[in-house]
């Protein structure tokens, strides 16, 4: 076995020994077994502690070596030196993945270094699929197995995100919470010593959990293996890309002109761009992006049509899809007279694209009917609806669900997080992703354009 | 790393004969040498220096346009020496006066991380002022290459723009792709610029170019 061919071991373990699981709330170790025990994993947990009997209402193993049975995964909340010992005796055992959370390895100098690359033997020699280390640890909703020292439960979903920092990481999670996105799978790539961001990538590519994939990078050595290999899984499930690094100069000694034109971020988004990769430039942006693709199916052009009762949000939609290359064509003569059906043949409005429903667009129907007329015209490619959060009137997600076909509506409710909240279960179960602010609704059309042109 | 710079005449002469479209240019040592070969080519000429210690020519006035007579070929010439009398491997370069066109950049370094890319904007004086390139990864398949063409933010230079006329974006792509693979061919090229490359209604011709190669010394 490999630590490649382990993670399957990694991720969805049938048991788990926490190496260093302590009563003190405020250590890792403490946390790490909250984690498992608050996100409900339903395989054997194993705390390993010398010397304590009970942890959070589980038995204590006084050895790794005196669990029954080896656990299939061994989390180990140890200093640097004791994870390498730790880790040793995992390979003894038979254990076949590991997530090492210290930090104070190669990140911290020459004798970090030489630690780390006893990690590596050991990880090498006994095939162990190590996450980390100085990782924040990754989780797996689909076995309600959370290995972070975060306890958190997410809402289960086919969105899987690979992290080069624990603090993005918890970024996009915590958004992707607030935008009621599920989570399949997410993992804090730490040291990469053993693996790498590639071969979760691959193994994600490859996991029928996941139907889209985010990733946040701040760099890695073979950035074109990984650019290829994202391209590869992109032609089956968006990959939706963020770089960090931007302010970093490029280090480039030209003699040409070329050389010196060109910063290291550009050639990173390029380089994605060419391989059909969506960049963004935020970790809202990511989650935004990454719920557009896992909710609506992609565009397959880049006509927009918006039905809105208020002018302004239409203009500044405009704005800025028009800056990324959308068109918004006028209505047909018979689109102009199927709206006439909706709203009479004299309605105190013009009749154009954006169409500005006014007083008449208040009326939950009409925005659906409306909808469902710009949906129908082949002129469009994508509709995007706003509607703003009344206390009387209701926000018209049943009639926006209730929409039959296969081209993607993107929602724009301008209203608070709490507003739009409880709107977004039944329009994520009709393929319609519902936003809060235009910023966001015009990322997720620019996303679904993106994908369904593959960046043309 | 050591390194070997290949000046506007090695450069184009071995871009020339991987079958790429080059403007003919002509290292002379002395005046009369310049003369037979502006009379070889037909008037007007340009006469450029040549010298690893003036790699920016135009910044450094060595570039003189249409020339037109013997008397004038010599006069520049003694400029051009003029201006690097510190290197002693300095010459002038002879080459026919190109029709003006769409003029671009087509550049070509390797990233540490990525390795080869090649980098196509709008090029001559204001490529790096605008600094409008599109960067892509190499090798380069045809498709790609042709989604560059829009990629650019001065894209109307290839569509015609003013007094300019459509370009042969046919002939652009070849060259392109033949860049790319004389890059794959050259694991020692270091960097390089073919710019400008001028484009017109029929045909490309690369005007000016150097590159830098790794020549395996310390």
């Amino acid at each position: 076995m490999t630590p490649t061919s382990n993670l399957p071991a990694l991720f969805s373990p049938r048991s788990v020994a926490v190496l260093g699981a302590t009563a003190e709330v405020d250590r890792v170790g403490y946390n790490i077994l909250a984690s498992l025990l608050y996100g409900g994993f339903a395989g054997d947990i194993y705390p390993v502690h010398p010397r304590l009997g009970e942890l959070q209402g589980l038995r204590v193993y006084p050895s790794l070596a005196a669990v029954p049975v080896p656990p299939d995964l061994a989390v180990i909340a140890l200093n640097e030196r004791a994870t390498v010992a730790a880790l040793k005796e995992c390979g003894r055992l038979g254990v076949r993945a590991a997530v090492c959370l210290a930090g104070g390895y190669k990140e911290t100098g020459p004798a970090g270094a030489r630690l780390e690359a006893e990690l590596v033997e050991t990880a090498a020699q006994y095939g162990i699929a190590l996450a980390g280390p100085n990782t924040l640890g990754l989780i797996n909703t689909g076995a309600n197995l959370y290995v972070t020292f975060y306890p958190l439960r997410l809402a289960s979903g086919s969105v899987s995100l690979v992290s080069q920092s624990g603090g993005m990481g918890l970024t996009m999670l915590y958004k992707a919470m607030d935008e009621g996105l599920g989570i399949e799978k997410f993992v804090v790539v730490g040291n990469r010593s053993v693996l790498d961001v590639a071969d979760y990538l691959a193994y994600l590519g490859d996991d029928p959990g996941t139907r889209a994939v985010g990733l946040f990078l701040e760099g890695v050595e073979d950035a074109r293996r990984l650019v290829e290999l994202a391209g590869r899984v992109n032609r089956v499930k968006p990959v939706v890309v963020y770089k960090a690094g931007e302010a970093a100069a490029a280090a480039y000694a030209a003699l040409t002109h070329t050389g010196s034109m060109v910063g290291h971020h550009r050639l990173y988004l390029e380089a994605c761009r060419q391989y059909g990769l969506y960049t963004v430039d935020s970790a809202d942006r990511a989650v935004t992006a990454l719920k557009a693709l896992t909710t609506a199916p992609p565009a397959q052009g880049r006509r927009v049509a918006v039905v809105t009762h208020t002018a302004g949000p239409g203009i500044v939609l405009v704005d800025r899809l028009g800056a990324g290359g959308a068109v918004f064509p006028p209505l047909s003569p018979e689109t102009e007279a199927a709206v006439k059906k909706v709203m009479g043949d004299t309605p105190p409005v013009v009749i154009k694209n954006p169409l500005d429903a006014a007083g008449l667009g208040l009326s939950p129907d009409v925005i659906g009917r409306l909808t469902a007329v710009l949906r129908a015209d082949p002129a469009f490619d994508l509709v995007l609806v706003v509607f703003c959060q009344h206390p009387h009137w209701p926000f018209p997600s049943p009639q926006l669900a209730s929409l039959s076909g296969s081209k993607p509506v993107v929602a724009c409710y301008i209203a608070t997080q709490a507003g739009v909240r409880a709107e977004q279960g039944v329009l994520a179960a009709a393929g319609v992703p519902v936003y809060n602010s235009l910023e966001a609704a015009a990322g997720a059309a620019d996303a679904l354009m993106w994908y369904g042109g593959r960046g043309n | 790393m050591g390194r070997r710079i290949l000046l506007e005449d090695e450069a184009k002469a071995w871009l020339g004969r991987a079958g790429m479209p080059v403007n003919p240019t002509r290292l002379c040592r002395d005046d009369g040498e310049a003369v037979a070969l502006a009379r070889a080519f037909g008037y007007p000429v340009a006469l450029k220096v040549r010298s690893e210690l003036a790699l920016h020519k135009s910044e450094s006035g060595g570039v003189h346009l249409n020339i037109d007579g013997d008397e004038e070929v010599r006069r520049s010439f003694a400029v051009l020496r003029g201006l690097v009398r510190d290197d002693p491997r300095a010459g002038v370069t002879v080459q026919p006066m190109a029709a003006p066109g769409a003029e671009l950049i087509v550049g070509v370094y390797r990233d540490a991380q990525f390795g080869p890319v090649l980098a196509f904007g709008p090029g001559g004086f204001f490529a790096e002022l605008y600094r409008d390139v599109a960067l892509r990864l190499l090798p380069l398949e045809a498709q790609v290459v042709r989604g560059l063409f829009t990629a650019i933010r001065g894209r109307k230079l290839l569509t015609g723009y003013r007094h300019l006329p459509p370009v042969d974006t046919g002939a652009l792509e070849r060259l392109i792709l033949a860049v790319s693979a004389l890059v794959e061919q050259t694991p020692a090229l270091v960097e390089m610029d073919l710019n400008p490359v001028v484009a017109y209604r029929e045909g490309v011709l690369v005007l000016d170019a150097r590159a830098v190669l790794d020549d395996g010394g310390t």
